[in-house]
């Protein structure tokens, strides 16, 4: 059973669609990157995904279920959402900020249950927060806050991790330390779909790569399969040259058209 | 946190050494030890105190301390609300209006329904004139069923100014009538000389309901202060939440304000010292400033009273010592608000 499913969902706004008959689903076990210039859909397809808009046609299914059917609850307890962009300026504990993942568990003022415990203290054991949990976020680094929202994303044990750019304030050995610690995520069983720019951590971390333009699905399989210097051409407007041996490798010659990239059809 | 138990018991004891005084000072000193009596003689039925000081206590200056204890602590409580919901230093009670619309309320009764309501004109116009500015704001604000938290502080900006310009204008009408304008001017600067039993039920029920349910979305509140996205994501139905927290933070400064006229600074600046103290999380930041509004109330009626002559009244205490203290916050170390 998918974890999550997109059957040809649209979302528009006044000027014309931001994303148009979408076909997708997730597995558990798979690392699905999401790739596309600015503006092609990205961040709102995973808002979807989230509930956070509302598609004007089509379905969406989570954890096996249609979208509609779940409560905010229920579906926090399905998909773990890290955003993008969130500076998390607070005097809150990374200890209190990781619990917060525990929300979709907790009513009233109970206090913290054993298992919510146990899920905080294995979120923090394995993003290394442990020795950090009295400290403040505001006064922690970039890499270390990210590492929170996605610690707090682990305490959720939702399935579904959805992340927004994750590595885009990160420095080299925090992107793919992070993005490690969703490979173990899906290792375990769940999955994840991130929204990534960088096409080398793309093509090193994930098991399948979506890649969308002006609000629709132009390709969707392996990286080998997808990153190929036509796909480049077409929808990142640039000409380039790709290794696949030893490794992944782009050699990016000029840029053909960076605008009208985005241009609303 | 282990800072908590001690801070709660400093703050109690503060609290009822403060509340103690007060009951005491007065035209005439009452020794605080008679004034424990006069309350075990008013539980127990015994007789041990004179007539005239249990009179007093229990009749004019216990409602007026009991009344500034459970205001104080109303608008501490919709003041750390607001400031978490707005996710805005500059939040207070009456963001909606509230305070703006009390006085238009309070004044518009005081000069054309007096004989409706009697000696409780004020307060019920007030009451009546802060509900319905908020809910007017609240309306104005909301599309599709949310309210966007921006336009919701600028309706309320917009509505304060309308509201205190409909004041100023039946003021400016009540002028003629001295004793009548008189009254006006008393309660736009609020004060407690009012107080009794029935002021002090009126209050007492908004202010606990109120408090327990935003209690009841301290996690709510947490969670918002990492942005609305992430709040949703972790299942907090924010929409729902925040109207929540915009009705009971209403009916508790509603009721708070009508009763003790404007108290400006409280609401804003309790939630603030108590942060500092006790960190961000609502779960303790509320009560807290419940105990500190309270407190803070407490003192300004006291320091209001300790100087007989001087015509202090409660909100300009509350102003000339808050302003500067919140200027204090503000500057020092150039750390801003948080």
């Amino acid at each position: 059973m998918s974890i999550l499913r997109f059957d040809r969902t649209c979302f528009g706004y006044a000027r014309g669609f931001a994303l148009r008959d979408v076909e997708l689903s997730i597995e558990p076990g798979e690392l699905v990157a999401l790739v596309g210039p600015n503006g092609s859909g990205k961040s709102t397809l995973l808002r979807l995904a989230l509930g956070l808009h509302a598609a004007t046609a089509g379905r969406i299914e989570i954890g096996g279920r249609d979208l509609g059917g779940h409560t905010r609850r229920s579906l926090a307890r399905e998909a773990a959402f890290v955003p993008q962009g969130v500076s998390l300026d607070v005097d809150f504990t990374v200890e209190e900020l990781v619990a917060m993942g525990r929300e979709p568990y907790r009513s009233g003022l109970a206090p913290l249950s054993p298992e919510d415990r146990v899920a905080i203290h294995a979120a923090l054991e394995r993003t290394a927060l442990g020795p950090l949990r009295q400290r403040t976020a505001r006064s922690l680094s970039g890499g270390e806050r990210q590492r929170i929202l996605l610690a707090r994303a682990f305490a959720q044990s939702a399935p579904l991790l959805l992340l927004d750019e994750p590595s885009s304030q990160l420095d080299l050995a925090h992107a793919y330390a992070l993005l490690e610690l969703v490979r173990d995520h899906v290792r375990a069983g769940g999955a994840a779909l991130v929204a990534i720019h960088d096409l080398q951590l793309a093509a090193r971390f994930a098991d399948r790569m979506i890649v969308l333009k002006q609000g629709t699905v132009v390709a969707n399989g392996a990286p080998r399969d997808v990153l190929t210097g036509t796909m480049l051409h077409d929808v990142f407007g640039v000409d380039a040259q790709v290794d696949w041996e030893p490794t992944f490798r782009l050699h990016v010659g000029r840029v053909v058209n960076s605008t009208n990239l985005n241009s609303p059809t | 946190m282990t800072r908590t138990p001690v801070v709660t018991v400093g703050a109690l004891t503060a609290l009822a050494a403060t509340a103690l005084l007060s009951v005491a000072l007065g035209a005439v000193w009452i020794a605080p030890s008679h004034v424990v009596s006069v309350v075990r003689d008013a539980i127990t039925g015994a007789s041990s105190t004179p007539a005239w000081e249990s009179a007093v206590v229990l009749s004019i200056r216990l409602p007026r301390v009991l009344l500034a204890l459970a205001g104080g602590a109303g608008l501490g409580v919709a003041g750390a609300a607001m400031q978490g919901l707005f996710r805005n230093p500059m939040a207070d009670p009456g963001v909606l209006g509230v305070s703006a619309g009390a006085a238009f309320g309070a004044v518009a009764s005081l000069y054309g329904l007096t004989f409706l309501a009697g000696t409780y004109a004020a307060p019920v116009g007030a009451f009546v004139g802060a509900l319905a500015c908020a809910a007017m704001v609240y309306a104005l604000s909301t599309r599709h069923g949310t309210a966007s938290t921006e336009t919701l502080l600028l309706a309320g900006i917009a509505m304060s100014g309308i509201a205190s310009a409909l004041t100023s204008f039946v003021l400016s009408l009540a002028l003629a009538e001295w004793e009548l304008g008189r009254e006006m001017v008393a309660w736009l600067m609020g004060g407690l000389e009012r107080a009794s039993w029935g002021e002090l039920a009126f209050v007492l029920g908004p202010v606990l309901l109120g408090s327990l349910g935003l209690l009841a979305d301290a996690r709510g509140l947490d969670a918002l202060a990492t942005g609305e996205e992430s709040a949703m994501a972790l299942g907090v139905d924010v929409p729902a939440l925040t109207k929540r927290v915009l009705v009971f933070s209403s009916l508790i400064t509603a009721a708070a304000v009508s009763v003790m006229g404007v108290v400006a600074f409280v609401g804003l600046l309790v939630p603030h010292m108590v942060r500092r103290v006790l960190g961000p999380a609502h779960r303790a930041l509320i009560p807290a400033s419940a105990l500190g509004g309270a407190w803070v109330l407490a003192l300004a009626d006291l320091v209001c009273r300790a100087v007989p002559g001087a015509g202090l009244r409660l909100g300009v205490v509350t102003s000339l010592v808050g302003g500067p203290f919140f200027l204090f916050l503000l500057l020092r170390g150039r750390r801003g608000l948080r």
